[in-house]
């Protein structure tokens, strides 16, 4: 059944069954006639009544007969499968003879007809549909493996493309390296900037670079052996500083400083910088200190359906 | 005299002892047990009284209480009883899909509310009823007068306990990050713009 059908079959379970026990004692046969009838064509009840069939058969005549020896004491199955199956076949048995209620009823003792209809809810229909309503909330479950949550996120959440890149400052030399953090940040769907991939030939390489530090939200130090406080790196830092007062918490500056390296600028020093041994430990240290997060997981668009 | 039928006012005046106060005076502590019944994963069906949408919200039995509260003193006030004096104030929620605000009670389904409407007559009021009137065979005399009034009260069954649920976990789950608190509404629905519970401004992801 699709999860459709199965919300629809169980509204209309619902509604029937509280037709049948809260609704005026004078559209009762109306009521039972329709619950019945729904339980046997559902293909939710079935999958509860079906295996059940195969092992019970009801024998509601000898049932009652039993109550009127028994002198009005009711007895069902100790088997709640089996005891299930036998208080529907006592409803259906009464769905195509009413007669059968008011020889109940009477067999209990009740003097009138409505008195033998409350009767046959309180003690044939109310335990059937509490115990079939529990098991058909165990079969009607919708749980599907792919389902998951999604996320609302405040709309002051969520920045711009212009505000969420991530600076990769370095040296030249360090390129390779830098590189490296570049490709590992955009495949995990972060906006890294680097100048060389950043920049078309020709423009202006301070304006570029300024552009880039306004349209971000951390800067990355790589503080390495060769790092130098000077020239465009010492215009970096000054930039990354500016944006720090400028926009708080929203722009971070984070510094990595590999084994062996040059001693850490001293602009820099205010903010946290970490000592890492390889890129796998600076590029945990970048993801962390950023202000921005990725997403739920999804499927790749090449994987989806 | 004989009551198929309660009367109304009748059913009004009990219930109005219920809520408030009884003969003496006193206030009367009432405790009702009831459950509803949620999804798999925890969330409350809910239908919006303005388009009539359905979308849930993350229960805690804990909550039960306060969510069947209004709905208990509105029944109360529909057939008579006072509004009690120590109303707290209640959550209102926005619906996912027309973002019409109301109160969280206005948001319970037809089900809910007549599982809750039905507990509390079998439960309270016939059951009062039934002891209001248990007197009523025992006046029946013949003063000596030339008019004798002879009183006969026949108790009924109580009506079916009433049963809610089960409780299919359709809907889609989301996480609304500016509140922390958790809400489903229908597959495929992406529109949503304004959170359930505090009203921010969302986009989902």
């Amino acid at each position: 059944m699709k999860k459709h059908e199965i919300v629809n079959s169980l509204r209309i379970f619902k509604s029937r069954r509280d037709d049948l026990l809260h609704e005026d004692s004078a559209a009762f046969e109306h009521h039972l006639d329709r619950f019945v009838e729904f339980c046997l064509k559902d293909p939710l009840i079935q999958k509860i009544m079906q295996p059940i069939s195969t092992r019970y058969e009801p024998d509601v005549d000898s049932w009652m007969k039993d109550v009127k020896e028994s002198k009005n004491k009711i007895k069902f199955p100790d088997d709640s499968d089996e005891e299930l199956f036998l208080r529907f076949g006592i409803m259906e048995k009464a769905a195509n003879d009413f007669n059968y209620i008011f020889n109940l009823g009477y067999a209990l003792g009740g003097k009138k007809r409505d008195g033998w209809i409350d009767v046959f809810r309180s003690v044939i229909i109310r335990p059937f549909a509490d115990e079939i309503s529990h098991r058909l909330g165990d079969v009607a479950d919708l749980a599907s493996p792919d389902a998951r949550a999604l996320q609302a996120v405040p709309l002051n959440r969520i920045p711009s493309p212009d505000q969420s890149k991530i600076f990769l400052s370095h040296k030249s030399i360090d390129k390779p390296l830098v590189y490296r953090y570049y490709n590992a940040l955009k495949e995990i769907g972060f906006n890294p900037w680097l100048d060389e991939p950043a920049m078309a030939a020709g423009s202006n390489l301070e304006r570029e670079i300024l552009k880039g530090f306004q349209e971000s939200c951390a800067a990355a130090f790589f503080i390495t052996e060769d790092f130098k406080d000077e020239k465009y790196l010492a215009a970096e830092i000054d930039y990354a500083v500016m944006q720090k007062r400028k926009k708080g918490k929203k722009f971070s500056i984070i510094t990595l400083r590999y084994s062996d390296a040059a001693p850490v600028p001293d602009l820099l020093t205010p903010y946290i910088y970490k000592n890492i041994s390889n890129d796998l430990e600076g590029l945990y240290e970048i993801i962390k200190a950023l202000p921005i997060e990725m997403g739920p997981i999804r499927w790749k668009a090449s994987a989806a359906d | 005299m004989s009551f198929d039928i309660i009367p109304y006012i009748l059913v009004t005046e009990v219930f109005r002892k219920i809520l408030d106060m009884d003969e003496n005076g006193t206030q009367n502590n009432v405790h009702i047990s009831l459950s509803l019944s949620m999804d798999k994963d925890h969330f409350l069906r809910r239908t919006c009284p303005s388009c009539g949408q359905d979308f849930k919200t993350e229960t805690d039995e804990a909550d039960i209480a306060w969510i069947i509260a209004p709905q208990i003193r509105r029944m109360g006030l529909e057939i008579g009883g006072a509004e009690t004096q120590n109303d707290r104030h209640e959550d209102k929620l926005y619906c996912p899909y027309c973002e019409h605000q109301t109160e969280a009670s206005n948001t319970l389904t037809k089900e809910t509310v007549n599982y809750i409407h039905r507990h509390i007559m079998r439960e309270i009021v016939l059951p009062m009823t039934n002891k209001a009137f248990s007197g009523f065979n025992d006046i029946n005399r013949n003063t000596g007068g030339l008019i004798s009034i002879n009183f006969e009260y026949s108790r009924g069954t109580l009506p079916s306990r009433p049963i809610h649920g089960p409780e299919p976990s359709d809907m889609i789950e989301v996480d609304f990050l500016c509140c922390g608190q958790k809400a489903k509404v229908i597959e495929g629905w992406v529109s949503l713009s304004t959170c359930i519970f505090c009203g921010t401004k969302v986009t989902l992801v």
